[in-house]
């Protein structure tokens, strides 16, 4: 692997990471009765950018190196499936993350100190930061099983 | 008027989030069982995972621009929150059909 490819394949990590750490903290926060909003708006906005850079990083790596240099290791092993299961769900899971991510931006930039009262809105808005915190939970844990699968 | 411009970027977004969701969980389904999808979008984008990608990012753009300039259904206050939980299921159900799809493919077929 090249000095790039190592430093993309760790930004992609990082920036995974990052994202699912800060939808976690949006979940949690916006399901306090009195959400930090001026927090919320800076994290929301934040987690979007770590989900962009996540897409590129981990998509140049993919894209470059992991399709001709790994998948093929993994599929002629005793755990081919880590590459047709887990791998396959990854790539197409993570794809649904930046635009959850946005949406999370756009309503909680937009709506601000309205959300406090907002009732229903404030609570669909905390399930969504729920569910992509925990699709980010199972691409992060495929990242392992994938990796795993060359040894 | 600010508050209905916050309601008509929100309804835009999560309009646009709800299509490209779904054209990323359609089009995964589809280049798999279709192969010549699958080359064409590998031909076009120089790998099947870029095309969706860069398609997805089209459809969510091309929805929002759309849905910004009907500003109706911002008139109603609990569009936003009808929307959201729109956005949940198709979030949900999209990544449970992607998973357990590749896993009857992985390990099944």
């Amino acid at each position: 692997m090249t000095p790039l490819l190592i430093i993309l394949l760790a930004a992609h990590i990082l920036f995974g990471l990052g994202l699912v750490l800060m939808h976690y903290s949006i979940w949690i926060n916006l399901a306090k009765e009195s959400p930090p909003i001026a927090y919320l708006k800076k994290i929301s906005k934040i987690s979007f950018v770590s989900a962009l850079l996540a897409w590129l990083a981990g998509g140049y790596y993919y894209v470059v190196y992991y399709g001709t240099q790994v998948k093929p290791v993994i599929k002629a092993g005793k755990y081919a499936w880590a590459h047709s299961v887990f791998m396959e769900a990854k790539e197409h899971i993570f794809l649904l993350l930046p635009f959850l991510a946005i949406v999370l931006a756009v309503v909680i930039g937009k709506y601000g100190d309205e959300l406090e009262n907002s009732g229903q809105l404030k609570k669909q808005l905390t399930i969504l930061a729920g569910i992509s915190f925990w699709l980010g939970v199972f691409v992060t844990l495929a990242g392992p099983i994938i990796s795993g699968a060359v040894r | 008027m600010k508050e209905l411009k916050a309601r008509e970027t929100s309804i835009a977004a999560i309009t646009a989030s709800i299509c490209a969701i779904f054209f990323i969980t359609a089009m995964t389904l589809a280049a798999d069982l279709v192969p010549p999808l699958k080359n064409w979008l590998a031909a076009t984008f120089s790998h099947h995972w870029i095309g969706k990608s860069v398609l997805s990012v089209a459809v969510f753009l091309v929805v929002f621009w759309a849905s910004k300039s009907n500003s109706s259904r911002a008139m109603r206050e609990d569009t936003t929150a009808a929307l959201l939980r729109t956005a949940v299921w198709f979030a949900i159900v999209g990544a449970l059909v992607m998973f357990v799809f590749f896993l009857y493919e992985g390990l099944w077929k």
